[in-house]
């Protein structure tokens, strides 16, 4: 007898209309960035494009860690979300795709990529050993090549356990979700110093690295939230969640937004402490014109916020009310990844431009078209999700 | 029920492995931890380990009192390095304390059941620890009877601490650090101390255990308050695990000194300390769980469990290293990268490599199945992995302090042996393992109740009023 998640071979309606608006907003968003361009309305616009790019960049390492999270520990807590999550994964190609455009228009992004600027600075003569279009392509290459091995080969095993049944593929994929977590860790660290952090011609901080971990894990895990909140009401969704499954995600999500906050506060309180030249540039800098309201927004709205929200059992075990909160933080999420790029690019004059807009939606549009396509040829509950009790019986 | 069912369950190996091992039932419980309590002898390695606790306590009351009557100039710490073996050990033992916190608070609130048989004698290594750690920066301050300056209380001359200084927050932190440990262990041991108070035929036995089990019926409203206070302490410990250890980080990354001053320092500090401290565990429970025959509790799923949080705390702190010496190059900082290449090639360079040696290579052994699964092998691994972490501290402390930003600065820095830095960092061993071998001897040293409910879960888990219930 087949099971409810087999018969279920879901597909819900939702997918096609969040398609839809991706490819609406894709339309708009790359037709108005590509009209910004033309029009020289912005004096570099390809700026605007890395900030859109890591945006989305953050969101589909975000959605590997989450995955390689759940394959490691074999957590059911994740199973009726895992495809979701792999979905999201799998995306890592799209960025690699899209990424080529940013070693085109190098020198209208990076400071570093400026014989100009290089020349007049030691430290980036220094760091133009490995700050140069070719190293930096070849580690870019990496990054993708790495974070593309393990999104698909995670996928495909978990697809042909549910096939075959074979137990192997349970053990194949903790074995190399293991690995495979230590390996993101640190081709996210380096990859966020190659694109974002280089983008400051002196500034640099170790910590770095594992606020984009923190950060692009929580947003992920937000969508994850999010799509369980719009889901539930629907069998087999309902029959297979309990309460306690959401109480689980909340708390993961609690305490991610402290781990994020822990990271991102000790980077504040050691730069502000040694107050030197070089580091402290970087706060100093964000205190200038929007981006001091714009920080003390994220410290209230994706710290505190959150924070005293995901405090209460009642609000977790609730779907409906842990559904805006998930949105919140996602949406809250693309906000810090704001903070954290375009003031690095030293802009006079206007801070946030409707070409910085354009590229975020016109990519986002992208991602989320790319990523129901994927969700579409999904069976979105896994077969070894088992039996219901099971869910309940998490870990 | 689905076909794929049946291939499930043998793959796992330990991981579906029961939690506690042979024929238990609640009486054989009270009996096998309660005895070594209350009746029998104890074993010959119990008087070998108090001797040799008893000569390091030897060793403490000698150099203790020498540095009273001499002052802190009888350690090696001088000009340039201030911090010396005091602060190295220092955050070597707060350090070890953070597997006790992270096992009785962090896994107790995720549900992870196979905490229960480790918790009480790791929640009793972290308040040793935390003694012997206290003790250090109480000392280094040189006037020690003036410690409660530190404290901030309203006084005639109206002099505060500095509260910019995380010297003083670790006054804050380490305080609280201890004040909590002690309650969760006491709170946590009430149930187990009335057992014993009505077990116990030796009248002085039943005395102590009836006061300090202060009148607990095991009633359903005792049980609830009990329950209600456990979690509650679990909620207030749980954030003293990230936050010691990072304001214990803070004692140097706020500074600007090359090697001190930089924003990886919290985090990597707190997984190095989970990372030692759950070495310590592993060294007190492999010869222990042998020596009084509880390996039916403590098993290897426990083991294993334990190499698994060792290794991936290990990873972190290696990865540490790893950012300390790119971004020390990508900084173009001279003072930087001179500290890096001093560490790389410098006096101490044997200490460096040493260090990368136990902590980051030696570790990576705990990938194999087999050697998480041997108790030599575990016991090797946390040996090094002891030594290693307190390796980490040296290159730290006083390695970045001999070589700062001038010349004309620079030194060097050796410890003191007798009557000095390693005849009183020997004391406190004495300190440690005198605690712990009282511990064992006169309270249960697995917690009983918690056993007895985990033996309940694990033969009703399949009962069906564990349904789920579903969403509202």
């Amino acid at each position: 007898m087949a099971s409810p998640i087999e018969e279920a071979r879901v597909k819900l309606s939702g997918i096609g209309t969040m398609q839809a608006i991706g490819v609406v907003a894709a339309i708009v968003g790359l037709g108005g960035f590509f009209f910004g361009v033309s029009s020289k309305a912005v004096e570099h616009p390809w700026q605007s494009y890395l900030y859109g790019f890591m945006v989305w960049t953050v969101l589909a390492f975000g959605c590997l860690s989450i995955s390689l999270l759940i394959h490691m520990t074999r957590g059911k807590w994740g199973y009726t979300f895992i495809r979701v999550m792999e979905a999201g994964s799998k995306t890592v190609l799209l960025m690699a795709v899209l990424f080529i455009p940013i070693l085109a228009f190098l020198k209208d992004i990076y400071p570093w990529a400026n014989p100009d600027l290089v020349a007049a600075s030691k430290t980036m003569q220094h760091r133009a050993a490995l700050l140069n279009l070719q190293w930096f392509a070849i580690r870019s290459a990496v990054y993708f090549a790495v974070w593309i091995v393990l999104a698909f080969v995670l996928s495909k095993w978990s697809k042909d356990e549910d096939r075959t049944g074979d137990v192997n593929y349970l053990i194949k994929r903790t074995n190399l979700a293991a690995p495979g977590a230590v390996l993101l860790v640190l081709t996210v660290n380096f990859a966020v110093t190659d694109w974002v952090m280089s983008l400051e011609q002196h500034w640099y901080s170790t910590i770095f690295g594992l606020i984009f971990v923190a950060g692009g894990a929580l947003m992920a895990l937000a969508l994850a939230a999010t799509y369980l909140g719009m889901v539930w009401k629907r069998e087999p969704f309902t029959s297979l969640l309990n309460p306690k499954n959401f109480h689980d995600i909340g708390n993961l999500l609690f305490t991610l937004v402290v781990f994020w906050a822990y990271l991102a506060f000790s980077q504040f309180l050691i730069t502000w402490s040694g107050n030197l030249p070089e580091e402290i540039i970087y706060y100093a800098n964000r205190k200038e014109g929007p981006w001091m309201p714009v920080g003390t927004g994220i410290i209230l709205l994706h710290f505190f916020l959150p924070f005293l929200l995901l405090l209460s059992a009642r609000l977790k075990r609730t779907p409906s009310m842990l559904l805006p909160v998930a949105i919140w933080i996602f949406l809250i999420r693309i906000a810090e990844v704001t903070w954290e790029v375009l003031p690095s690019f030293h802009r006079t004059g206007v801070q946030f431009s409707w070409v910085d807009a354009a590229a975020v939606i016109g990519i986002g549009g992208i991602w989320f078209a790319v990523f129901g396509q994927i969700l579409r040829s999904t069976q979105l509950l896994p077969r070894y999700l088992q039996q219901p009790s099971e869910v309940a019986e998490h870990a | 029920m689905s076909e794929m069912n049946g291939k499930y369950p043998e793959d796992m190996g330990l991981r579906d492995a029961p939690m506690i091992e042979g024929e238990h039932d609640y009486g054989t419980v009270t009996d096998k931890i309660g005895s070594i309590v209350l009746d029998r002898p104890s074993p010959r390695q119990w008087y070998i380990w108090g001797g040799i606790a008893g000569i390091c306590l030897g060793s403490f009351l000698v150099s203790f009192c020498w540095l009273i009557y001499k002052g802190v100039g009888v350690w090696g710490i001088n000009n340039p390095c201030g911090w010396g073996f005091d602060i190295i050990n220092f955050v070597w033992w707060i350090g070890i304390g953070h597997a006790g916190t992270l096992i009785s608070a962090i896994l107790l609130l995720m549900r992870q059941r196979w905490r229960t048989s480790i918790n009480r004698l790791a929640e009793t290594m972290t308040l040793f620890a935390v003694c012997c750690a206290g003790l250090f920066p109480l000392l280094h301050t040189g006037r020690p009877w003036v410690a409660y300056w530190l404290v901030p209380y309203p006084n005639a001359l109206a002099i505060w601490p500095q509260f910019r200084s995380p010297l003083v927050w670790d006054v804050f932190a380490v305080t609280t650090y201890l004040t909590v440990s002690a309650l969760f262990w006491y709170v946590g041991l009430v149930p187990d101390l009335a057992t014993l108070r009505d077990k116990a035929k030796h009248k002085l036995a039943k005395i102590g255990m009836g006061i300090m089990a202060m009148g607990w019926r095991g009633s359903a409203a005792h049980w609830h308050r009990y329950e209600a206070a456990y979690l509650a302490l679990a909620g207030l410990s749980t954030p003293l695990v990230l936050s010691v250890h990072s304001i214990v980080s803070l004692d140097f990354a706020v500074s600007i000194v090359p090697g001190w001053h930089t924003t990886i320092f919290p985090p990597y500090f707190v997984a190095g300390a989970v990372f030692a401290g759950f070495a310590m565990v592993l060294l007190l429970v492999i010869p222990i769980r042998k020596w009084y025959g509880v390996a039916d509790f403590v098993t290897m799923r426990h083991m294993d469990w334990m190499a698994k949080i060792m290794l991936a705390t290990g990873l972190v702190v290696f990865y540490g290293y790893l950012m300390e010496m790119y971004y020390a190059w990508y900084s173009g900082n001279q003072f930087e990268i001179a500290l890096a290449s001093n560490r790389l090639s410098g006096d101490y360079k044997f200490w460096y490599y040493a260090l990368i040696f136990c902590n980051g290579l030696a570790p990576q052994v705990l990938w194999s199945k087999r050697v998480r699964h041997s108790l030599t092998g575990l016991f090797v691994v946390s040996l090094i992995v002891s030594i290693g972490m307190w390796l980490e501290r040296f290159v730290i402390i006083p390695v970045s302090l001999s070589h700062d930003f001038m010349p004309s600065a620079w030194g060097g820095y050796t410890p003191t042996i007798a009557f000095g830095d390693v005849m009183f960092f020997l004391g406190t061993f004495g300190i440690f393992l005198g605690g712990m071998v009282a511990f064992v001897r006169i309270l249960p040293m697995i917690p009983m109740s918690e056993i007895k409910h985990l033996l309940h879960l694990e033969k009703h888990e399949s009962h069906p009023a564990a349904q789920a219930e579903t969403v509202a």
